[in-house]
């Protein structure tokens, strides 16, 4: 048994714009740090953020792994940042989309 | 001559009872054979006389064990627990053992929400462009990217605001 933290966009963004047919990337960065109450143990570990940014739409099932991986009772913290594109080849408008955020064993 | 038989048995008797008395105290094999003829004692047993004999003499008994020795084991439910924090939400979602699932959707309370009045921007590498979060900042389009608003203290995550759960 593992468990897994994920991340996912439907349609690895969100739809939209005027006149429909939009589409905008969804990016991401996280930064995770495991909390541990023995105090034996460092009280952090890995507090920088991931160098790298995820799109959604590249990665396979629109997901981003987060955490992957232990059997025993951890406490993380993830942080995390989103954002979308807004440049000259983006359409204006309303965009809309769905983004799930899954803590599971498996 | 008949006379003094009697009396030589009577001193016998006499001088007997003592001798067995006297061996009863000593030899716990004997007590036991005696016990059984203890009227007031069906089962074999005098409370107050230990119960384990010596079965040296013979083998009706001894050597004996009965005994139950079981598999055990233990089943330890999975405990998961998501809290899920961000600028204006703060939901705690917990599932106990197998097969359950927690599940926070489709409530319009909580977006994710990028919209520059709430949001801002970001440069291409997430610093963000101070003051970008109204409707009439001037951004150089090239390398903008729309992203909340950091709060105080959080522009990265060396500091956690949030101690363990």
């Amino acid at each position: 048994m593992n468990y897994q933290y994920t991340v996912t966009v439907a349609n690895g963004g969100l739809s939209g714009g005027i006149n429909g047919g939009g589409f905008l990337d969804v990016e991401m960065r996280y930064a995770a740090m495991l909390l541990d109450d023995d105090p034996g143990l460092p009280a952090e570990n890995g507090s920088e953020w991931n160098p790298q940014t995820f799109t959604f739409a590249d990665q396979q099932d629109n997901t981003v792994t987060v955490l992957d991986g232990g059997n025993i009772l951890q406490t993380w913290v993830i942080y995390q940042q989103f954002c979308v594109p807004f440049n000259r080849s983006v359409p204006a408008g309303r965009y809309t989309g769905t983004v799930t955020f899954t803590a599971a064993t498996i | 001559m008949k006379r003094l038989l009697l009396v030589v048995l009577a001193l016998c008797v006499v001088l007997a009872v003592p001798v067995i008395a006297a061996e009863d105290m000593a030899d716990g094999v004997r007590i036991a054979r005696r016990i059984d003829a203890t009227p007031n004692d069906e089962h074999g047993y005098n409370p107050g006389i230990p119960r384990r004999f010596d079965n040296r003499d013979d083998s009706a008994w001894g050597g004996q064990t009965a005994k139950v020795t079981l598999p055990m084991n233990a089943i330890v439910p999975c405990y998961l627990e998501m809290d899920f924090r961000g600028n204006f939400v703060d939901v705690s979602l917990q599932s106990w053992g197998p097969s359950t699932t927690s599940h926070l959707a489709g409530n319009d309370n909580y977006w994710l929400t990028f919209r520059p009045e709430v949001a801002g921007f970001v440069d291409k590498d997430w610093r963000y462009i101070d003051g970008s979060a109204t409707n009439n900042t001037r951004l150089f389009l090239v390398q903008a990217w729309m992203a909340r608003k950091p709060l105080s203290g959080d522009a990265t995550p060396s500091a956690p605001r949030y101690g363990p759960i």
